[in-house]
């Protein structure tokens, strides 16, 4: 029985170490990059992929502040869209950023581990553009760059540090890294 | 063994597994530091109610007086863990449907015999412990030990919630005189009971570490378990430990609803800490009155004197 156990637990090990990008369950889209603009009304951008996909999905949505704005989101694409794979949090110049970050760690579906940049231009206008920004920001991290996770920049912004964003831009081949910005907020 | 017999690991396995509900509970809201304080001072307290007791049932009036805390804290459990199953849901639908799912296992646990409960406990546990060690070993090299040293809540609350953590022993104490006689038992039983309130300590430094003390006395809902869905890429892994928590809460439950005695009472026990919770009273119990109600408990254990037999 301990046996069987053994080769039991090691077999779960095993399958579960051969974990890759996160895959598309049938009808749903797991949103890899999350773009969050304006402070009333909050526009939200998603955008899937993340393993070099030609067409990702996408989506848009609207709400009166973030939290009603991810109410809509789910039903704003082709397909279903799941917020539970979202690694990249990007965020425009005029958002209330302590609101999205404490409503994205209190959020039952987003990870608090995903990582926040500040896009130059805007987050909708950034995604738009790009065709795959969650391979370009993870090329961009494999290469070195540590945007603070959700939490970091909440707690920087809760004990009145620093916070620094990575600024970035981008076209068709997706963003780049302009510079870093201390975030100031907007009033 | 009997099967009505238990052995000093089923009692000490029940207290540490329910344990960890609270511990949970209490991480992210009291400073380690003071979860860590708590457990010479609870080894100590633990023995000397275990010398008190002794081999013998509680005295009637204690009894009662264990039963009627026993439903107040189940009420709690009940309420705390029927909330994160709410909030796992966004908080949509009706709050009386997860309340009432968990109490249909208690009731049928409840309905058993209490050797049967205690044997399952020692199933559960290692579930929980398993999830225990994953989540600590996934995430102490993950900690910011600068978060991890700051202060967390006050001392009041801190002390308040390793109070209530480790008074979860107490409710082993109804059993004590069905334990069969080990050499060691007591002193190994107390290395458990000082184990919870380590592992309370942990988690409550692995909570800090990972959310900073700021972010966590923001999140009013279970901060470990936040800091839990730091440790994968996905969201779903917040979602799956706080799940998996759950047999922590059942035990607890199992094991505060024991305190009604043997045959349907436990049944009983749970109905009405569905009850209390159905009104809201847990919304009232804030941690100091729990802990203060726990230590009344154990006052009153020490001054008493015993019921006969055993």
């Amino acid at each position: 029985m301990r046996k069987l156990l053994l080769v039991g637990v090691g077999l779960a090990v095993l399958l579960a170490g051969g974990r890759s990008a996160p895959k598309e369950p049938e009808g749903l889209a797991l949103v890899r990059a999350l773009g969050v603009d304006g402070r009333g009304p909050v526009i939200l951008t998603a955008v899937c992929g993340g393993e070099d996909q030609d067409n990702p999905s996408r989506g848009a949505c609207a709400g009166a502040d973030f939290a009603g704005a991810l109410e809509r989101l789910p039903w704003s694409g082709r397909s279903e869209l799941s917020l539970t794979s979202v690694s990249y949090l990007i965020v425009g110049r005029d958002v209330e950023l302590e609101d999205v970050l404490l409503t994205a760690l209190r959020n039952e579906e987003l990870g608090a581990a995903c990582t926040v940049w500040l896009a130059e231009e805007g987050a909708a206008a950034l995604l738009e553009d790009c065709a795959d920004p969650a391979s370009a920001l993870e090329l961009l991290e494999r290469q070195g760059m540590e945007a603070p996770t959700v939490v970091e920049a909440l707690a920087a912004l809760y004990q009145g540090e620093e916070l620094c964003l990575p600024l970035i831009t981008g076209g068709e081949d997706g963003p780049w890294l302009l510079d870093w910005e201390e975030w100031r907020g907007t009033a | 063994m009997s099967s009505e017999r238990l052995s000093p690991r089923q009692l000490s396995v029940a207290v540490m597994t329910g344990g960890l509900s609270a511990a949970a509970a209490a991480a992210g809201r009291a400073d380690w530091r003071w979860l860590l304080a708590w457990v010479p001072a609870g080894v100590l307290l633990g023995w000397l109610l275990v010398r008190r007791v002794g081999r013998r049932p509680l005295h009637p009036a204690l009894r009662v007086l264990y039963g009627a805390w026993g439903t107040v804290l189940l009420s709690d459990v009940l309420a705390r863990s029927a909330g994160r199953i709410q909030a796992a849901g966004a908080g949509r639908g009706n709050g009386i449907w997860p309340l009432l799912l968990l109490a249909l296992p208690l009731l049928w646990m409840g309905w058993g015999k209490g050797a049967a409960f205690f044997r399952t406990v020692e199933i559960l546990w290692l579930a929980a412990g398993v999830t225990a060690a994953a989540v600590l070993l996934l995430g102490l090299p993950r900690v910011h030990w600068a978060w991890a040293l700051e202060p967390a809540g006050g001392w009041v609350q801190s002390l308040a919630a390793g109070g209530v953590t480790l008074s979860t022993g107490l409710f082993a104490l109804p059993f004590l005189y069905k334990v069969e006689e080990e050499p060691g038992g007591v002193h190994r039983g107390l290395l458990w009971l000082g184990g919870l309130g380590l592992l309370a300590a942990a988690l409550g430094l692995l909570t800090a570490g990972l959310l900073s003390p700021r972010v966590a006395a923001a999140l009013a809902e279970g901060p470990f378990f936040a800091a839990a869905g730091l440790l994968g890429d996905s969201a779903r892994l917040e979602g799956l430990i706080s799940t998996l928590w759950l047999l922590p809460d059942l035990t607890l439950a199992g094991l505060l609803s024991r305190s009604w005695g043997e045959g349907p009472w436990p049944a009983g026990a749970v109905a009405a800490g569905l009850v209390l919770a159905l009104t809201g009273l847990p919304t009232l119990l804030t941690e100091e009155t729990l802990c203060l109600g726990g230590l009344a408990l154990a006052a009153l254990t020490l001054i008493l004197p015993q019921g006969r037999g055993g």
